[in-house]
């Protein structure tokens, strides 16, 4: 893979964060903003050890134990997975008007196929531009839920955030891919993460915002606030909006998935470098066929119970034994003179 | 994969002229209404004010299927301005429009008999006559999303408009979730415009020992506040004629005293009461004793 910029990785992996943060399945209070904010923190934290590596320690990693780099790429598949799954359950009639969901999913992994044989670093290069579309939707969404703000329906509370921490959390995959990533980009490569992690969270607080406070009691009844959301935010009278939530919808899948595929593709390189031409449609099969029969909040529990090993333990203990090994040099020199 | 890198956007670009669909094979209708005596009974009114005969069925699919065949066209009530129910069908069917056929959320609901309402296509003016009495503060903004969130409380009931006798400026009418129907009187329809949304600025006429007098209204805002059990309403008024200011700060307060005495006495909730009592932790029923105190500054 070559070099990405960090105002690009922070792109893809906001835009990948963003269709997670669209499909949060329902809205339970004034507590999901506080833990939201919680959860981010705890994220900001738990990024350290996988910001500490040196360079090019997961390439070398995964070259001389397979075993990781096939943890890593089953756990892509349940994200990728998972963004199917949401596909299916959390797509409103009025976003998929004409095709099935069973017709759009294949449709955007044919296109993810198309868009992942271009490699991660074109992706990366198209992230920009795919947020500055996804920022002008954003935009029309709050113009248009800003007319029906009733502040009198939010409070400040600090009880009832940790289900919308876990929530949070099982929606976050793409941060074991921060790793992997970060191995690409030149520099300020945490600046790039913060950034990643800080407006991912303030998004999820917009859409949670506008959600109690422009939709009321109809968030609480229908679920998937963001969905209700495009449906009650028309700011326009004679012109409806949903072309472009259609556009952003599509697009935050397509780039989920393309972000899953392509670090697939990148850590089968790796360890087979004969997998390198199969692994992007076999990859998007893959995680087909497991969306079709697992419900998402069985596949957003296997990726909350598997991240904290992948973005947490599996970093921590590597940057323990390159701190041991540095010691352990310090002192065979310090014994030669 | 080069050739196919190379075809993948040719043959997309070529479809997105596939479609078949003009626009005469779709029907946007500009007023809906529902009826649900036994049967669902479906009236729809296209822009170019041609009333279709009712059809009948026992779901919003069905019935718009219906519509579909016997128009020859696609039905599409994303740009519906208006949709006029009775107490036979409340707004039960409504959250499916909204929700999953499209309805727009700014669309008006008319509480109307749908079969009298659509027999003339000239009645479509009371859209009009209801946005422009709305910007000119003589009725309180209503519409659909807003209707809906006030029926999903523990009062059941939603503020609609409904056409007078005398085709003047619409009343106000609280329907409750049995279908029953309370009608504000003119004084509390009045009260209801300061004590809800917050509102631009309008020129109202008042009469005044001088005789009659126009005030400018610049700005209208309210701020709730819930304490101990006790809600404040606290109605904040900007005008750009000050010597007229106590006048109209004695015609607010009664109008929102007996807005509220009104909405009370008729078990309902249209202002925002029971988000106030769930912020401050205390539980809202249905029986509970409200006690409102309301304050109006005019500045």
């Amino acid at each position: 893979m070559n070099k990405i910029h960090n105002h690009q990785l922070a792109a893809i992996l906001f835009l990948s964060g963003a269709w997670s943060v669209i499909c949060i399945p329902s809205l339970s209070g004034s507590g999901q903003i506080t833990g939201t904010i919680i959860a981010c923190l705890i994220q900001i934290i738990c990024c350290l050890p996988m910001l500490a590596l040196r360079t090019g320690t997961f390439s070398n990693q995964i070259k001389t134990h397979k075993w990781l780099g096939i943890i890593y790429i089953l756990f892509f598949l349940i994200c990728g997975a998972n963004g199917f799954s949401q596909l299916w359950e959390a797509a409103p009639p009025q976003l998929l008007p004409s095709s099935g969901k069973l017709t759009a999913a294949v449709l955007i992994a044919l296109t993810c196929f198309y868009t992942s044989s271009a490699g991660l670093r074109a992706t990366a290069r198209a992230a920009p531009i795919v947020m500055g579309l996804f920022l002008i939707s954003l935009t029309v969404l709050i113009l248009g839920a800003w007319k029906r703000v009733d502040l009198s329906r939010i409070s400040f509370q600090m009880t009832d955030f940790l289900p919308s921490i876990r929530t949070y959390f099982s929606l976050s995959g793409e941060l074991a891919a921060v790793w992997i990533l970060s191995d690409s980009v030149r520099n300020h490569k945490n600046t790039a993460v913060n950034s990643y992690l800080i407006s991912k969270a303030i998004f999820c607080i917009l859409i949670l915002f506008f959600s109690i406070t422009a939709g009321g009691r109809l968030m609480y009844l229908n679920g998937y606030p963001f969905f209700t959301l495009t449906a009650l935010s028309q700011p326009l009278q004679g012109q409806r909006a949903d072309a472009l939530y259609i556009l952003v919808f599509v697009m935050l899948h397509i780039m989920h998935t393309t972000l899953q595929t392509g670090i697939i593709e990148h850590i089968a390189e790796q360890i087979y470098p004969i997998a390198e031409k199969w692994s992007a449609p076999v990859s998007l099969i893959f995680m087909l066929i497991p969306a079709y029969f697992f419900k998402s909040d069985i596949l957003e529990d296997m990726i909350f119970y598997s991240l904290p090993v992948l973005i947490l333990i599996i970093p921590l203990s590597l940057r323990i034994r390159q701190f041991m090994k540095s010691i352990q040099k310090k002192e065979y020199s310090h014994e030669i003179f | 994969m080069k050739f196919f890198k190379f075809l993948f956007p040719c043959v997309c670009i070529f479809l997105t002229g596939c479609s078949t669909e003009t626009i005469s094979d779709r029907l946007y209708t500009q007023a809906v209404g529902l009826t649900c005596d036994g049967k669902l009974s479906f009236y729809t009114q296209n822009f170019n004010q041609e009333v279709s005969p009712p059809v009948e069925g026992i779901s919003i699919a069905e019935v718009l299927r219906q519509e579909e065949s016997q128009n020859g066209g696609k039905v599409f009530i994303g740009h519906t301005e208006l949709l006029c129910l009775d107490g036979t069908c409340t707004l039960n069917p409504a959250e499916e429009l909204l929700f999953e056929k499209g309805l727009s959320p700014a669309c008006k609901i008319l509480y109307a008999k749908p079969e009298e309402y659509f027999q003339n296509p000239e009645n479509i003016s009371v859209i009009h006559m209801i946005r422009m009495s709305e910007q000119n503060g003589l009725l309180c903004k209503t519409d659909l999303a807003t209707a809906l969130n006030e029926w999903h409380g523990v009062w059941e009931t939603a503020l609609l408009p409904v056409q007078k006798a005398d085709q003047s400026v619409p009343a106000l009418i609280l329907l409750h979730k049995d279908g029953g129907c309370t009608e504000l009187s003119d004084f509390a329809g009045k009260g209801m415009y300061w004590l809800r949304q917050n509102s631009g600025s309008f020129t109202m006429t008042l009469q005044t020992p001088d005789g009659e007098q126009d005030i400018l209204i610049r700005n209208c805002r309210i701020e709730k506040k819930s304490e101990n059990q006790e809600l404040s309403y606290h109605v904040i008024i900007r005008t750009g004629t000050p010597e007229l200011n106590q006048p109209l700060q004695r015609l607010v307060e009664k109008q929102c005293e007996s807005a509220i005495h009104e909405m009370l006495s008729a078990k309902a909730d249209v202002i925002g009461i029971q988000d106030l009592l769930e912020n401050s932790g205390i539980k809202p029923e249905k029986n509970m004793k409200i006690r409102i105190s309301l304050t109006v500054t005019v500045q």
